[in-house]
């Protein structure tokens, strides 16, 4: 029998997961979570998560969900684990120092004490992370910030071996690189998790009953709805000008992040959409499926700190949006969204001509390296050699600037005229109404591009659970806003999947008499 | 006036322009602002209030005009050409370079421009009242406060525009900048007269700096509350901790801001 590998993908709005043949190279199965296991929305809130909760409570949520997922991959007998994602991830998986990436600030590192820390590529014993007799390889990060997900971007989508371009991928934390010959400028934009359907009233990951595209008809726009096997199929006819809906084909159940794009795009060229506030508010898809004005300002927040991004990546490097030729889409949203839209939205650089969509560069990563461990030498020697001019989006002045007219645009309700003319007093004039005739070209159909012989969407049942004396008034569970806290016999439990962490706490503050305590919450 | 016409005066203006609609209802100015008689602050043109706030002498208005363009430049050119010339700084700055911000926040409030033509009007006004202190020190303000961002995060895009409104509402603002130790903020609150300090962060893993903070100068006795704002901030938060208030926008930081800085009013005041 030949042996087999996992690879993993842990991204910050879930986990990806494909058994592999190690002899015929195959993907066998395939396991995705709908969510990311640790409490919180963002790698931020993650991250205050585990420093709040201690770094051992994180780790051992994560760890008991990646089991869980390798578990559901049922692996016959398993030689290798390898796992691709970002910085944070990858460290509180293997339960390393993470203070140097939850503090921006230099004098926060010096008063705490933390050094420099070791991110280059190793390959490990299993047993540390309950895997016996298993090895474990973890990809490097080229430096604190660009993490192995970053490289995996770069190297699994053709933009080392271009020039003149640009990648980026479209995730809850958008990393960003330009290549102009030899020099890589890089940058990530903490864009929000509005473009994966998240933080929108009606958003929702992609799966079955998602809004994911909108289609011109003659009489309106079809909303597409994603089917159980995740293709688009036509659903109701809205005309956004008149708000009348005909329903007719799948109903929807809500907006993933692709459908928020569309949907944008559609209200804008409908003239729903006017200097970013919607008329006659909210744009109603189905009577239940609705999308409202404050999501416009969601979604605007992270299409506007993206084109900010790549404003500020094109004058770091010196060079004019017309000189950008490619540009590579990575990430779910990245592959499935309809770049002629995206790019009008600008969330592509626009003078492109050719745009790519790559698909998951993470997962495919992870996969090179549970088929070859021996890549990573390879890849820690890239890492040197990899001139990254990495711009700091936080300290960037230019970015600052940028990003403060895009809030302006988005949710000051500042008129696009007057956003030209801002930009045309720094020099950047014209980008808002450049279009280049662009060619497409998806390098796969779908953002994972194997997935075997099936596709299983799980919820991690990874709890904290605890008990105290309380009147048991239940006001923690009703006013949990995304339903994560139940309780039976006096012992409460949080799916931490669901729970928003640090950033909520509703729980404890709903409770009348001060009983609930978040923290003594345990595994 | 009867109040059928008032509503539907209102409605008018939901319909016309709901992002200046929403603002006014936010700020609790609809009535204030004339929809009951008299001609409405909203119909007045820029010019009119040029004519209105700008100075007469056309060196100061030439001033106050770069300050409204956003051109740090030209105003630097100007306020340095004025002062060779034997111009009075103080009057410089009262009645050159405040024109020309007071007029962009008059827009803002109508709803007529935008953060980031605050922000460079701000930058403006304060190249030209750099030149002016060289030459005599401090100018008269308001009330001294201090802003800055929490240690360990460098997001100050909202403490830029949160201190540039109070600049532009007549304090005194020393930004401390980002990445600022409790230490250093309780430094410069004992060597100075600050009445309030501004703190704000993006990241949630740096809230915990606020808390230090406002509890630092509360033990050293300073009388200086901690005024918390920024994306990561919420009242529940600021609700667990002493010396503090949150304030939700940079107009509530002024009205804060006025309240403490007169000595009417009290951190305590701010907590519900």
């Amino acid at each position: 029998m030949n042996g087999q590998a996992v690879a993993l993908d842990i991204g910050t709005s879930g986990i990806r997961g494909q058994l592999l043949d190690l002899g015929s190279e195959h993907v066998v199965r395939t396991c995705v979570t709908s969510r990311n296991p640790i409490p919180g929305s963002n790698v931020m809130d993650h991250l205050s998560f585990a420093m709040t909760r201690g770094e051992d409570v994180a780790h051992g949520i994560l760890l008991s969900a990646v089991h869980e997922v390798v578990d559901r991959l049922r692996p016959e007998r398993l030689d290798r684990l390898s796992v691709c994602g970002n910085p944070i991830q990858l460290s509180l998986l293997e339960g390393i120092e993470i203070r140097d990436l939850a503090y921006a600030g230099e004098n926060k590192l010096r008063s705490e004490n933390v050094g420099a820390v070791d991110r280059s590529g190793h390959v490990s014993d299993g047993s540390a992370l309950g895997f016996d007799g298993t090895e474990v390889v973890v990809p490097p990060a080229v430096r604190h910030e660009i993490g192995a997900d970053a490289l995996a971007m770069m190297l699994k989508s053709g933009f080392l071996d271009d020039d003149m371009c640009m990648v980026t991928d479209y995730g809850t934390n958008a990393e960003m690189a330009l290549k102009v010959g030899d020099r890589i400028f890089t940058g990530s934009a903490a864009a929000g998790p509005a473009l994966e359907g998240q933080q929108v009233t009606c958003g929702m990951l992609a799966g079955p009953g998602a809004v994911c595209d909108l289609v011109r008809r003659p009489d309106g726009w079809t909303a597409m709805v994603l089917d159980e096997s995740l293709t688009p199929v036509e659903g109701p006819l809205v005309n956004l000008r008149s708000d009348i809906i005909r329903q007719s084909g799948r109903i929807p159940d809500g907006i993933t992040g692709t459908g928020v794009v569309a949907l944008v795009h559609a209200g804008m060229a409908d003239d729903r959409i006017l200097d970013s506030s919607i008329r006659n508010d909210p744009i109603r898809i189905t009577r239940k499926v609705r999308f409202w004005d404050r999501d416009l300002k969601e979604a605007g927040k992270a299409m506007g700190a993206i084109r900010a991004g790549h404003m500020t990546l094109m004058a770091s490097a010196g060079v004019s949006p017309e000189e950008v030729r490619t540009m590579y889409m990575a990430g779910a949203t990245g592959t499935y969204v309809d770049p002629l839209k995206a790019r009008d939205l600008g969330l592509v650089v626009p003078g492109c001509t050719r745009i790519l969509q790559v698909g998951n560069t993470s997962l495919e990563l992870a996969k090179d390296l549970a088929l070859d461990p021996d890549k990573i030498g390879e890849l820690n020697r890239l890492r040197s050699r990899l001139l990254t001019e990495h711009t700091m989006f936080a300290s960037s002045d230019v970015f600052r600037d940028l990003y403060v007219m895009e809030l302006g645009y988005w949710t000051g309700g500042m008129p696009l005229g007057r956003y030209r003319r801002l930009l045309e007093s720094l020099g950047l004039g014209g980008y808002l109404d450049m279009r280049a005739d662009a060619s497409v070209e998806k390098t796969c159909q779908r953002d994972i591009r194997d997935i075997g012989e099936s596709l299983d969407m799980i919820d991690t049942g990874v709890t904290l659970s605890g008990g105290w004396e309380c009147s048991g008034c239940m006001r923690c569970v009703e006013g949990c806003p995304e339903g994560a806290l139940s309780s039976s016999d006096g012992r409460f439990v949080v799916d931490t999947g669901r729970c928003l962490g640090t950033a909520c706490l509703r729980c404890e503050e709903n409770c009348p008499e001060k009983a609930f305590t978040y923290s003594c919450l345990g595994l | 006036m009867h109040m059928d016409i008032v509503m539907q005066a209102v409605e008018e203006m939901r319909l016309k322009d709901p992002v200046r609609f929403n603002q006014l209802v936010e700020e609790g100015m609809a009535m204030e602002l004339g929809f009951i008689g008299g001609p409405s602050k909203k119909q007045k043109s820029v010019d009119k209030l040029k004519k209105e706030i700008f100075p007469e002498n056309p060196d100061y208005a030439a001033v106050s005009q770069g300050v409204l363009d956003g051109k740090r430049k030209v105003v630097e050119e100007l306020v340095s050409k004025l002062l060779g010339s034997g111009k009075d700084p103080v009057d410089v700055v009262t009645h050159a370079l405040m024109p020309g911000i007071q007029v962009q926040c008059e827009l803002y409030d109508m709803g007529m421009s935008y953060v980031p033509e605050i922000l460079m009007s701000n930058d403006a006004m304060q190249g030209g009242i750099g030149l002016c202190q060289s030459k005599i020190g401090d100018v008269p303000s308001k009330g001294d406060v201090i802003s800055f961002v929490a240690e360990g995060d460098l997001h100050d895009i909202g403490k830029n525009i949160c201190a540039a409104i109070l600049k532009a509402n007549g304090f005194k603002v020393t930004d401390l900048g980002r990445d600022v130790p409790k230490d250093v903020v309780l430094d410069f609150v004992k060597k100075n007269n600050v009445k309030l300090a501004c703190g704000s962060t993006l990241m949630s893993t740096t809230k915990p700096g606020l808390i230090d903070t406002a509890l630092l100068l509360e033990l050293e006795k300073t009388g200086v509350p901690v005024a918390c704002g920024g994306a990561a901030v919420s009242k529940a938060f600021v609700d667990t901790f002493s010396n503090s208030l949150y304030t939700k926008s940079p107009l509530e930081t002024v009205k804060a801001a006025t309240g403490i800085c007169d000595g009417s009013k009290k951190w305590t005041d701010f907590r519900s």
